[in-house]
């Protein structure tokens, strides 16, 4: 992974939970599953996937990625996210369905929000410069 | 095996010993695991065998709490279960994460495979027979800490990781080594985690390892039964 070429904010988070993944073991992601995961129904699938959606991807890292890449992170975080197997080890079908599901939509919707919103924020930033570089511009010609 | 491998501490060169080189060494790996995972009350266990057949491909065979066969090959996760006749194939856009493994690959790497993560060994420092190394990754070092590699006699013993505003905590310990061939694998892997969300606890122990075992037929050529149903899903 070339590092050099992310932003230091995106980089974090990515370097972070490199880390976690492959010297913590899978335990530090299921350290958000501590809530009722004895009942391992559909309700519980989803609850449990959308919880680790929402570990698992950083809206701080994607509102940085849509206010620096603009609409292009916009459309970055549309794609899906990647979860991990492990967490369907074990687990019986409707607790899976239910857990893919409300993963993909919860990671979906963390990704899409915060990028928009700092896409939008990049935007704005970036109107403001302009605006102030007319005024600027205009300043000096008018001086002439 | 002892081998010396040479790593950059800050700026300068130093050598490792490590007792293992990498997982050239064999193209699959066998084994019966256990994993209980304990958070507040719960106590959630699952047991089964595992073919691990070469990067990014993955056989597991779950017979407790319930019969479920799960093969991972890159983008795609197969989760079939032979009692219910019903079966899931789970497509992602990324190779998804193999379960077991990253952790039992790490405690064979020589640089625990830090080094493929951008990360330099900053110190080392021996503290009676076991010698600690803090790993970082140099341009987010401020924001993530140090990571710290203790190692027993050329043998990977915990890994630690407190981050910077102590806020997470997470400490895994390996031990019960078995060798096998030239690569001696930890056979008892437990974890504890600390954060604002609680504590948890994992224990994941490994018995009958066999490296380039035969693959059995039933795993090298599974396929879902034609008369199951395949759910299709994305993540």
């Amino acid at each position: 992974m070339r590092f050099d070429l992310v932003p230091k904010s995106v980089m974090v988070g990515i370097v972070a939970t490199l880390c976690l993944m492959l010297l913590a073991l899978p335990l530090s992601a299921n350290l958000a599953l501590a809530g009722d995961v004895s009942r391992q129904d559909a309700t519980t699938g989803c609850a449990e996937g959308e919880r680790q959606a929402r570990s698992d991807i950083s809206g701080g890292t994607w509102f940085a990625i849509g206010c620096l890449a603009g609409l292009i992170g916009y459309l970055i975080a549309m794609s899906e996210p990647n979860p991990p197997a492990m967490q369907l080890m074990g687990k019986p079908p409707e607790y899976v369905a239910a857990y893919t599901d409300c993963y993909r939509n919860k990671g979906k919707s963390i990704k899409t929000k915060n990028a928009l919103t700092g896409c939008l924020v990049g935007t704005g930033v970036s109107v403001v410069i302009y605006a102030i570089l007319i005024a600027a511009a205009s300043n000096d010609t008018s001086n002439f | 095996m002892t081998v010396a491998f040479a790593v950059t501490i800050q700026g300068r060169e130093s050598v490792l010993p490590h007792h293992n080189l990498s997982m050239d060494e064999f193209t699959t790996l066998y084994g019966h695991f256990r994993r209980t995972f304990t958070a507040a009350s719960l106590v959630d266990t699952t047991e089964g065998d595992f073919y691990y057949l070469g990067p990014q491909k993955m056989f597991i065979e779950v017979t407790y709490p319930l019969r479920q066969i799960m093969l991972i090959e890159g983008k795609v996760t197969t989760i079939f279960y032979p009692l219910e006749r019903t079966a899931f194939r789970l497509e992602s856009e990324n190779p998804a994460i193999l379960p077991l493994i990253p952790g039992l690959m790490a405690a064979i790497r020589p640089d625990f495979g830090l080094g493929d993560l951008g990360f330099t060994l900053y110190s080392q420092e021996m503290r009676g027979d076991t010698v600690v190394s803090s790993w970082s990754h140099p341009k987010a070092r401020s924001k993530i800490g140090d990571y710290k590699i203790a190692e027993v006699k050329d043998r990977l013993a915990y890994t630690l990781y407190v981050s910077p505003d102590s806020s997470n905590r997470n400490r895994t310990n390996f031990s019960n080594y078995l060798a096998l061939g030239g690569v001696s694998f930890p056979t008892r892997i437990s974890s504890a985690a600390q954060s604002t969300a609680g504590k948890a606890f994992e224990l994941v122990t490994l018995s009958g390892l066999k490296m380039n075992l035969e693959i059995p037929p039933a795993v090298a050529n599974f396929q879902i039964p034609a008369d199951v149903t395949v759910t299709k899903r994305k993540w």
